[in-house]
């Protein structure tokens, strides 16, 4: 029934004027005490207080759900993201796709790549034109071999297509550097494990690749290497990142690391 | 690993897919197994795999590249040592070009040896007839 804010009628003049209005008082408290949680006023929490209009607040993200900082304070969305006109706050799993992902701009894809098992791994990352970084780590193993790390863009080669252009520092103090063309991104190779940076252009008339790496040698000597390369032909898209290669088994997983910039 | 080897119709390159949907619609690709694309070629006629032979002289022709530039870049350390001596050599002064030479002679004395070992390594790497050997071949000067 409808709640009735003023009850009582004093000028009443049922025979039953008392015993309705009591009925309606009561019928009142009902409604009212409905408003609280558990229909309990005793709760002193009213129903429905954490709504910001018409959201609810809540620990556990989800669509329309206002989420508060947790205990540690903490703004924890889990499996959800944060977006905003110009940059997406979150990262995917891409090490099982089936196929390509477009990343947003700012969002991160990461990408398992267990070498024991294959020697390619296709990043199945849609690529538009842009900029985006890229990361790969790979654990240091002294069962490695010296095995070099391609990136082929497209998830093909291209003869000769990639002029490369290299600097190379190795303990003690020898320095090397070279320009020959391959048929892919080089990206350098993994001897014991080491860490590799990338950041590459993907506009159809400018297809660039600057990238840095640190591995740890045979010897143990370390090497300090830094390339710049460009994937000569203008006329084809660069429409999916590609696929690594590793020319070859190696005991480990590399752990790849792709954001959209632009 | 597998690849679908074709000639791009565009660039009219030798293209290899590393998958199947890679390969332009329409375009008929080759499958092979190979360790690494550049295991196929395109030599005018058709599209095959490398034969052994060719592997080996390409290995052994960017063996000697590395070589190359690594005794260039050991050597280039003490280059100055060697602009010295040549310029005491251009003003005819025996006598700094002979207090050079004894100064320097530990130096001069490693330049010859890393010259010395690069003659011994070409023709280690020309002399190699498997692409294990090959392969196996380090380059790393350890005269110093």
């Amino acid at each position: 029934m409808a709640y009735t804010r003023r009850p009582f009628d004093y000028t009443g003049t049922l025979s039953n004027q008392v015993q309705n209005d009591l009925n309606l008082a009561n019928d009142n408290f009902d409604i009212l005490a409905q408003a609280f949680v558990s229909n309990d006023p005793a709760t002193g929490t009213v129903k429905n207080a954490d709504t910001v209009d018409g959201f609810h607040a809540s620990q556990t993200p989800a669509p329309n759900v206002i989420v508060p900082l947790d205990a540690s304070g903490v703004l924890d969305l889990s499996a959800t993201y944060v977006k905003s006109n110009v940059y997406t706050f979150r990262r995917v799993d891409l090490t099982n796709a089936t196929s390509d992902y477009e990343l947003q701009v700012g969002e991160e894809a990461i990408i398992y790549f267990d070498t024991t098992q294959s020697t390619t791994k296709n990043l199945r990352t849609a690529t538009k034109e842009g900029l985006y970084q890229m990361l790969i780590w790979a654990k240091y193993d002294t069962s490695i071999n010296n095995y070099q790390v391609m990136l082929y863009p497209n998830n093909q080669s291209y003869t000769d297509q990639f002029t490369w252009l290299g600097i190379c520092l190795d303990e003690p103090s020898s320095v090397s550097r070279s320009t020959v063309t391959f048929s892919g991104f080089n990206l350098g190779r993994i001897i014991e494990g080491g860490l590799y940076v990338c950041y590459f252009s993907t506009y159809t008339l400018g297809k660039f690749m600057i990238s840095w790496h640190v591995v740890v040698g045979s010897s143990g000597n370390g090497r300090l290497c830094y390339f710049v390369q460009r994937w000569n032909d203008t006329t084809t898209p660069w429409t999916s990142l590609g696929t690594i290669s590793t020319a070859g088994l190696i005991n480990g997983t590399l752990v790849i690391l792709v954001r959209r910039l632009t | 690993m597998k690849i679908w080897a074709y000639i791009h119709p565009q660039l009219n390159i030798l293209c290899c897919a590393l998958l199947p949907e890679a390969v332009p619609e329409g375009v008929e690709a080759v499958e092979f197994e190979v360790e690494s694309p550049d295991d196929v070629v395109y030599d005018g006629i058709q599209i095959r795999l490398k034969t052994q032979d060719e592997k080996l002289q390409e290995l052994k022709a960017q063996k000697l590249s590395e070589l190359k530039t690594y005794v260039a870049s050991l050597l280039a350390q003490t280059d100055y040592i060697i602009t010295k001596i040549a310029e005491a050599q251009i003003q005819n002064d025996t006598a700094e070009i002979e207090a050079l030479k004894q100064r320097y002679s530990a130096q001069l004395q490693q330049r010859e040896a890393i010259r010395a070992w690069n003659e011994w390594m070409k023709q280690k790497i020309r002399n190699a007839t498997s692409l294990e050997e090959l392969k196996a071949i380090e380059i790393r000067f350890e005269g110093g």
